[in-house]
C-alpha cells in the first residue's frame, strides 16, 4: 500500500520499512483519529520500495478482476487504483466495471474422505 | 453508487455513512515459539527460505497491530472493494502483494483451486510426519478439518533437534501458511492452506493472488457479520 510518513530510500520491501521504523504507539482511539484526519495530501504515492513491474489491469471476459482465493473467489478493481500505480485518475470508472462479485466454495469438507 | 469526474470516487452522503461499527475479531496466534525456532535456520538457510516461499520469516517478527487493523476496517466500502477516506482511496493490490511477500508473479502460474484435497500421504511426504499420525492428529473447527499449530510445532521441533533443516524448512512454511497467511482459528492449521501450500511446493504455483484474495473475503465476511 502507500505510504504513510517517511520515505527510507533503500527500502526494498515493505515489510523492512515497518521492521526499521517501529510504529508510534498510539490507543485505539488515537489511530481512529490519525486515520479519519488522513488526507491525499499526507499519502506517499511513490514510496521508494515500490518498482513497477506489469500492472495486472484487467481480466479477458471479465469487468474486473476474479482473484480466486482458498476459500472462495472475489472481485478486485485495479481500476480504482490507478492512482497507488502511479498514474493520474482520469475521468470515472464506468460502474460496469466495478461490478462487484464473490463466492464461496461450498464446503463439504466434514462429508469428505482424505484419501 | 455515486461517482465523480476528476476525484475518482467519492465518499457517499453523511447520512449512509452512519454504518454501524464493523467488528473485528482478529485471531490470535501465539508467534513466540515459531520466531525462536525459525532463528535457528542458519542465514544460508534462511535465503533458501526465502527463495522458496517468499518473504514470510520477515512476517513472522511483525506484530499484529489490532487497533489499526480495527480503525482501517472502519473504512472499506464492500462494493467498491477498496477503503474510502476523505478525498482519496486505497486498493490492496496484487504488486503491492507481490513486494510485500517478494514473491514476484512474473512468469509464475498464479494459485488454482481445485476441488480435491491433498492427500495424507503428499502431506506425509513433505514434513515426514508418518501417515497414521497424522489421520490421528486431524482435528475439525467449524466445518473444516486441519491439524492444531502446536502438533505441527513440536514435529518442527523434533526437526531441528535432528538438523534436518530441509524438512524443517518445509513444516515452518506450512505452518506460516496456516497461521499468517490463511488464518482460519487460533492454534488451528486449516486442511485449505496445507492444499495451497502443497500447490506452491509441488506444483510451483504463486500464492500471491490467492492471499489478496483472502484479504477481500476476510472484509467481505467481516462486513457480512459472517
Amino acid at each position: 500500500m502507500s505510504g504513510i510518513g517517511d520515505n527510507i530510500l533503500g527500502v526494498r520491501c515493505p515489510i523492512e520499512l515497518v521492521t526499521r521504523k517501529k510504529l508510534d504507539k498510539r490507543t485505539r482511539k488515537e489511530w481512529a483519529l490519525f486515520i479519519a484526519g488522513l488526507n491525499q495530501k499526507k499519502i506517499i504515492w511513490q514510496p521508494s520500495w515500490q518498482q513497477r513491474s506489469k500492472l495486472i489491469y484487467s481480466c479477458e471476459g471479465f469487468p474486473n478482476v476474479p482473484l480466486i482465493g482458498i476459500r472462495g473467489c472475489i472481485s478486485y478493481n485495479p481500476v480504482l487504483a490507478q492512482r497507488q500505480f502511479g498514474y493520474p485518475i482520469k475521468g470515472a470508472p464506468i460502474p460496469d466495471v466495478l461490478v462487484p462479485f464473490v463466492c464461496y466454495y461450498q464446503d463439504g469438507f466434514v462429508n469428505d474422505t482424505l484419501r | 453508487m455515486e461517482v465523480h469526474p476528476g476525484l475518482g470516487v467519492e465518499r457517499r452522503s453523511k447520512a449512509s455513512d452512519l454504518k454501524k461499527k464493523l467488528k473485528c475479531e482478529p485471531i490470535r496466534n501465539n508467534f513466540s515459539n515459531l520466531r525462536e525456532l525459525s532463528r535457528k535456520l542458519k542465514s544460508i538457510q534462511r535465503a533458501a527460505f526465502r527463495r522458496k516461499y517468499g518473504n514470510l520469516l520477515g512476517l513472522l517478527e511483525l506484530d499484529i497491530e489490532i487497533d489499526i487493523v480495527t480503525a482501517l476496517a472502519q473504512y472499506y466500502d464492500s462494493s467498491m472493494r477498496c477503503f474510502l477516506f476523505q478525498d482519496f482511496q486505497l486498493v490492496p493490490t496484487i504488486e503491492e502483494y507481490e513486494q510485500i511477500l517478494d514473491l514476484p508473479l512474473d512468469g509464475g502460474i498464479p494459485y488454482r483451486h481445485y476441488e480435491q484435497h491433498s492427500s495424507i500421504l503428499t502431506i506425509s511426504s513433505i514434513t515426514k510426519i508418518p501417515q497414521d499420525m497424522l489421520k490421528g492428529w486431524l482435528i475439525s473447527v467449524r466445518n473444516t478439518r486441519g491439524f492444531s499449530q502446536r502438533f505441527l510445532e513440536a514435529h518442527l521441533q523434533q526437526l531441528s533437534i535432528k538438523e534436518d533443516w530441509e524438512t524443517f524448512i518445509d513444516v515452518l512454511a506450512l505452518i506460516l501458511y496456516g497461521t499468517i497467511l490463511f488464518p482460519y482459528s487460533n492454534d488451528y492449521v486449516e486442511y485449505a492452506a496445507i492444499n495451497i501450500f502443497v500447490a506452491v511446493r509441488t506444483r510451483f504455483e504463486n500464492p500471491v493472488t490467492a492471499v489478496l484474495a483472502d484479504t477481500y473475503l476476510a472484509l467481505d465476511c467481516a462486513m457480512k457479520g459472517m
